[in-house]
């Protein structure tokens, strides 16, 4: 048997395990192991697996993502939502479809606490549906915001998603994450432009609420600065050298400590409840590393992403098609992928292909591998925010579904396809101007 | 009758699960602690700590293996739900035992060879660069997180296999853990 055809067998079985709900982690350790074994030695793939477990565990870098995880969680229950929310809502509250637009740059700003997206849909959610409920505003529509809001958590940093990438492709964490701010501020304001779109062809779906006093939205704007002084020395410090990502995410973590502290949130049972959700969020990311660490070997070894870029870039195919069939192809695999679980199992075939192709001289970035990988960071996770909310397994869309009553998954998914719409114009626009993701990593300090 | 017992077993190391996963995250909180005093230092005294990357790399140890049992118990891994159950039980239980037996496979593996290498690391003196923390201790958290997520799992395959099934735990925002089948609170 050839490498080849045990990496084609071994693809297989990976498919059949998840079919039958393996978790993703240990069906990928599981074929990994199984095919270094195969091709190497059982002896070799037991030490894979120790010493994967033990590198990812105590992998300094890896530490950002508990500490951001901590940072978005005591900001849930801190309440930093809400005021988020209340200072959104009295600046944009007063127009048309408000509430919905108020959504949107909460989720924008709280994606700045949190690097998870569903853990923004979740905060959010729980504040401004029953606020758009109370007004009057039509459910899909507000399952949309609510949904596509909350995917910004892994765009805007920190993010999960960007931490994950940098760790498979040995990219810098800080670079990736600078490299989602005009993005995720771009996606924002293409989700804005939607909703407003959509208020002005039916005006009878987002009524007017009324406009506050001056007085009272400049109060609601204080009360909402704790926030705006996180997100300015965490993502700030990064950009200016000043911290490394995880000493910005262990500052991040205090102040957020802090401020839960003087704000009399931090209960026993709620801070219990942070850490709990907080530690097992970490347990589920280093497992999947760890799989795809163990899995990863074993596809090298077989040579796959190789003869698939040989073969592909034979037939000559144009960098622009080439790029559409990888985008496509992500798209589709995350409708029913979880969004990790695609990155970490396509990643390492696609990776490679594209870098050997000529994508990099179609977005002007041949020189730099790096801005290359940086570019298509964003663009990954752009396509795994669009697979969180597309069904059948679009995660945002249990959240919006389980903190609303009486709506169903259908009127959810309808809401939903304007911002998806959103999300391609926003591919798009990178895919044309690439400089968009990289000019800020680039001035990086 | 060795149902009740499985059942009334489990919900013990639910119980240790927990206590694991509550030291996880209070070691989450100093590792938070630490990193915010050296930085503090580092900026106001110019004088960081020594070793701080060696405390934290083996405190992410104990916060990664501690919290793995109730990670479990709590349904929290990625799992692709893409085709529907069947729609006789029996079946869906069969396949959830093969699915725990495998995944406890790798568990105790883990923990046999994480025992293995911890006794490697003290002959050879392992430890870590800068303060020299021995390595031997959290070769053993690693070998204890993943035994006793191993040995949970072999429980629940053995109570599958025998037509019956234990509700796994949750996190609410307001109670800390709720155990569903039996409805009393672990916390």
């Amino acid at each position: 048997m050839t490498p080849v055809l045990v990496g084609c067998a071994g693809l297989v079985l990976l498919l059949v395990l998840m079919l039958i709900r393996i978790p993703v982690a240990i069906a990928m350790a599981l074929v990994g192991m199984t095919g270094l074994t195969i091709l190497n030695s059982w002896p070799a793939a037991v030490a894979t697996l120790l010493t994967e477990a033990w590198t990812v565990a105590t992998y300094y870098e890896l530490t950002v993502i508990p500490l951001f995880v901590l940072m978005g969680n005591m900001a849930s229950i801190s309440g930093m939502s809400k005021d988020l929310y209340a200072a959104a809502n009295a600046w944009v509250g007063g127009v048309r479809g408000g509430l919905a637009h108020a959504t949107v740059i909460g989720c924008t700003g709280f994606a700045a606490l949190s690097g998870s997206s569903v853990a923004s849909a979740l905060t959010l959610g729980k504040v401004a549906m029953p606020e758009m409920a109370r007004f009057g505003y039509d459910k899909k529509l507000s399952a949309g915001a609510v949904a596509a809001g909350g995917t910004l958590g892994i765009l805007i940093p920190p993010s999960t998603g960007f931490v994950i990438y940098a760790i498979l492709t040995e990219e810098s964490i800080g670079r990736l994450f600078l490299a989602g701010i005009i993005p995720g501020l771009i996606l924002a304001t293409l989700f804005l432009v939607t909703i407003y779109i959509q208020t002005l062809i039916k005006p009878e779906i987002a009524p007017r609420t009324k406009s506050l006093p001056v007085a009272e939205k400049i109060a609601t704007l204080r009360r909402a600065s704790s926030i705006v002084f996180i997100i300015f020395i965490t993502i700030g410090g990064i950009y200016g050298g000043v911290f490394t990502p995880v000493e910005a995410a262990a500052v991040g973590a205090m102040l957020s400590f802090v401020f839960a502290y003087f704000r009399k949130s931090l209960a026993l049972k709620p801070l219990g409840s942070a850490l709990l959700q907080s530690v097992s969020t970490t347990v589920m990311i280093f497992l999947v590393i760890i799989g795809a660490n163990i899995f990863s070997p074993f596809l090298a070894l077989t040579g796959i992403p190789e003869s698939l870029a040989n073969t592909l870039l034979t037939f000559e195919i144009g960098p622009i098609f080439l790029l559409a069939i990888i985008l496509i192809t992500f798209i589709f695999l995350g409708t029913f992928l979880d969004g990790f679980a695609m990155m970490v199992l396509v990643l390492p075939i696609v990776l490679p292909i594209i870098i050997q192709s000529k994508i990099p001289e179609l977005l002007d970035i041949a020189g730099s591998e790096s801005d290359l990988k940086i570019w298509f960071g964003v663009i990954m996770v752009i396509v795994i925010e669009m697979a969180m909310i597309s069904p059948p397994v679009g995660m945002n869309v249990f959240v919006v579904k389980g903190i609303s009553k009486g709506i169903s998954m259908k009127e959810i998914y309808i809401g939903i396809l304007p911002f998806w719409v959103a999300m391609m114009v926003c591919l798009i626009i990178l895919i044309t101007f690439p400089q968009l993701a990289l000019f800020l990593p680039s001035t990086m300090i | 009758m060795i149902v009740t017992e499985i059942k009334k077993l489990i919900q013990l190391f639910d119980r240790i699960s927990l206590a694991l996963a509550l030291v996880s995250g209070g070691v989450l909180v100093c590792l938070v602690a630490l990193t915010f005093t050296d930085v503090a230092f580092r900026y106001v005294f110019s004088s960081p700590f020594i070793g701080t990357q060696d405390l934290i790399a083996m405190g992410m140890v104990i916060v990664f293996f501690f919290a793995l049992p109730l990670t479990s118990r709590i349904n929290g891994h990625i799992v692709v739900d893409l085709l529907p159950e069947f729609s006789n039980d029996k079946l869906n239980m069969l396949r959830e035992a093969f699915v725990k037996f495998l995944t406890l496979g790798i568990f105790m593996l883990l923990g046999w060879e994480g025992v293995l290498r911890a006794e490697e690391a003290d002959m050879m003196g392992e430890a870590t660069n800068m303060i020299e923390i021995p390595y031997r201790p959290f070769f053993y958290v690693l070998a204890a997180g993943c035994s006793l997520n191993a040995i949970i799992l072999a429980l629940e395959t053995i109570l599958l296999i025998a037509g019956e099934r234990i509700d796994s735990l949750k996190i609410d925002d307001g109670e800390i853990i709720d155990m569903n089948d039996s409805g009393t609170k672990v916390l």
